[in-house]
């Protein structure tokens, strides 16, 4: 990670870096995008997205890192799987796992709307006007 | 005190590599020597190369110590494990796609284990207990789980199939390497919790693993390895708040975690992989990385200093301050 740091620097490339493990991109990444199912949830600034994470799923992967500092507490995690990409639900992709569900994230799809560079699908954070 | 299921004294294990003329000695691991209690969760944490994966697959009974002694429940392993022993030990792997016969329903692998590790039931019986396997794991509906095919799982419902297979031969101790690594974050956790309520089945567990915070989560006793070798074990809240060994302070400084701050570990320096063992002279073999080194550190090998009475650690340096 650092070598790859190091090069970036030198010679001034872009890294778009595809993975799993968040403890990892928390230091290094710049900007970092959330994505569920295929589609991005939420993306900002890496810190504002570890800090202040605004998409519930984001905040259930929070939620599932065990960690070397504070008090040992029980994580749980984000319970349940992945929707089948053949034949996604209809509302939001996360409904089915997401602790905050609502009647309204099940009938539609929300949309990735940009508040301030950082940018969240989700009905709970941006609500949807009722004239859409 | 309470007997050991798990005794493992001076065990090392070497491997011939090169060709006729470069002909060396790995030491894959070296004079590792540690209990698992019953019903305790013991996690060995180390890089790759740190020897962790020989010690698993020593105690597996994949391959013989070079020198050294396993005794498990009391008897003293031989060269090669009984079913038997394989039943009461058994190992879950790291990669949940490779490890599960895909063409076996889920029921139907289980009830081919319990019918050779539990001739006490019927047929009735082991469907029974296959139904049970399967939900003390955290697959629900047990009746559902066991009709599917393993492609029908996801990774994180294989590796709980993978514990429920281990549990069906009523194991001691169940030894896990790296069993979440390939999971999803989300899902990690899930199988964590799995582990830890492992220890409400009496089963022990040697979880292995080169992430400190998920040993941490899970583990009651921490054994940090270097190059082959034991460098510090204790238990697991004091070698996080207290490592006395340079390796395990710099393992920590060097996990990353999105709790910290950003770039804290800008300026603790690159670790590098440990290298690898071959035809190894006197000496600690962290000594050539250790902020600590002394001349003491790279003629002799350290012996064990006791920390507390229950922490111990493999360094000249944590010697001279206790």
């Amino acid at each position: 990670m650092r070598q790859v740091e190091n090069l970036r620097r030198r010679l001034g490339f872009a890294v778009l870096f595809v993975t799993h493990d968040m403890s990892v991109v928390s230091h290094f990444s710049d900007r970092l995008a959330v994505m569920y199912a295929g589609e991005f949830m939420e993306i900002g600034g890496t810190r504002t997205v570890f800090d202040q994470p605004r998409h519930p799923y984001s905040l259930g992967l929070m939620d599932a890192f065990p960690s070397l500092v504070g008090a040992r507490r029980e994580l749980v995690g984000i319970p349940g799987n992945p929707p089948s990409l053949v034949s996604p639900p209809t509302g939001c992709l996360f409904a089915a796992r997401c602790p905050s569900v609502t009647e309204e994230c099940r009938l539609h799809r929300p949309e990735l709307v940009d508040l301030d560079g950082h940018a969240t699908r989700c009905h709970l954070v941006n609500p949807r006007r009722s004239d859409d | 005190m309470t007997e050991p299921i798990l005794r493992v004294e001076g065990m090392s294990r070497h491997f011939q590599v090169g060709g006729l003329r470069s002909a060396g000695v790995l030491h894959a691991s070296d004079d590792i020597t540690f209990d698992v209690l019953p019903g305790e969760i013991v996690a060995l944490v180390g890089e790759s190369g740190s020897g962790k994966s020989t010690i698993a697959r020593v105690l597996a009974g994949l391959y013989p110590p070079t020198s050294g002694r396993i005794v498990f429940e009391g008897r003293t392993l031989g060269k090669t494990s009984s079913r038997a022993v394989r039943g009461k030990m058994p190992m879950v792997f790291q990669d949940p796609f490779g490890s599960i016969n895909p063409v076996l329903r889920v029921g139907h692998a289980l009830q081919r284990s319990l019918r050779l590790h539990r001739p006490d039931l019927d047929s009735r019986g082991r469907l029974a207990e296959a139904v049970s396997l399967v939900e003390k794991v955290g697959l629900l509906p047990g009746e559902e789980v066991i009709r599917r095919f393993p492609h029908e799982l996801s990774g994180g419902q294989r590796q709980r199939l993978g514990f429920a297979q281990a549990l069906a031969s009523r194991p001691s101790l169940i030894l896990a390497d790296e069993p979440v690594s390939m999971l999803d974050v989300s899902i990690r956790i899930g199988l964590l919790n799995v582990m830890r309520d492992l220890r409400s089945e009496g089963v022990s567990l040697l979880y292995i693993t080169h992430d400190l915070a998920s040993a941490r989560y899970v583990a009651d006793r921490m054994i940090v390895l270097y190059a082959g070798r034991i460098v510090e074990e204790g238990r697991t809240e004091d070698l996080i708040t207290r490592p006395a060994h340079p390796y395990t302070r710099l393992l920590m400084a060097t996990a990353p975690d999105p709790r910290l701050p950003l770039a804290s570990d800008a300026d603790v320096e690159d670790l590098g992989e440990p290298p690898r063992v071959i035809n190894p002279g006197p000496g600690c073999r962290f000594a050539p990385r250790c902020p600590l080194a002394m001349d003491r550190c790279r003629e002799a090998t350290p012996e064990f200093v006791q920390i507390t009475p229950l922490q111990r650690a493999a360094c000249f340096a944590a010697e001279e301050s206790t």
